[in-house]
């Protein structure tokens, strides 16, 4: 599957984990990953949904945890 | 005290990836203008206030926040500051329709630890992730998400108390760093 992040662009064949594509993005393991969907949104990747909702040439985005307070 | 340097290379970062003129830097303050914001806020964009604080560069995230939104349209899920009562050099910054229009309010950031960058840079988050992070607030208030309104509700009521540490927590940090200063200073 080929994924943009930033300027970036990279096929990873199978994907098996969202660690795999931190990896190969230099992504920090803390970051989350995002989905930058048709109208602009950003959705969230998690362990349980990515495979469902990750598309083919898909833009990512990398956002730091946080909570508000 | 703030390491300059971090700054100024944060700022010249953020303003080739949002756009000069969308990134002003003031005493204390960063704006950051023209940020998507999902429609239920309105259709103009929005402008962010990112207060700089004292050890910025030396691993001290940004926590408080302003934005500009639609006041109309974001009341009911944030602390409103009135124009008045912002500094202002970021008052200065807009127009009499600006103000009409709009209102700021207040959005405390914690950024998680474990998501800190810290190294011995003292990284922190860049400034260019600021408008994604407002969005995906934003976007969770859109969408009604609990988890989120939950948060916004415990931020809005111990709003004071955040601020009393803070203030302390300020001091706290100027008065370590004139310190560390005095003693290189007479060592």
């Amino acid at each position: 599957m080929i994924l943009k992040f930033g300027e970036m662009q990279k096929d990873f064949g199978e994907i098996q984990n969202l660690n795999q594509i931190k990896e190969g993005f230099h992504i920090v393991d803390s970051k989350n990953l995002y989905r930058v969907n048709g109208e602009g949104e950003l959705v969230l990747l998690d362990e349980s949904t990515w495979s469902t909702k990750l598309k083919e040439g898909d833009k990512l985005e990398a956002i730091s945890e946080f909570t508000l307070g | 005290m703030i390491k300059f340097s971090y700054l100024k290379n944060q700022i010249s970062n953020a303003k080739k990836v949002l756009g000069k003129s969308n990134v002003i830097q003031l005493k204390k303050y960063i704006l950051i203008k023209d940020i998507e914001i999902p429609k239920k806020f309105g259709e103009e964009r929005g402008v962010l206030c990112l207060e700089i604080p004292e050890g910025y560069g030396y691993g001290v995230e940004i926590m408080n926040v302003h934005i500009l939104l639609d006041k109309n349209k974001a009341k009911s899920h944030f602390h409103e500051i009135p124009w008045n009562s912002m500094p202002i050099e970021v008052v200065d910054e807009f127009h009499l329709g600006n103000k009409i229009i709009n209102s700021w309010y207040w959005i405390c950031f914690h950024i998680l630890p474990e998501a800190n960058l810290q190294n011995e840079n003292h990284e922190t988050v860049a400034l260019t992730e600021f408008p994604r992070l407002i969005y995906i607030v934003l976007k969770a208030i859109a969408d009604e998400d609990p988890g989120m309104m939950g948060q916004l509700q415990e931020m809005n009521q111990t709003r004071d108390e955040f601020l009393n540490e803070y203030k302390k927590l300020m001091n706290q940090i100027t008065l370590e760093n004139n310190w560390k200063k005095l003693s290189w200073m007479y060592s």
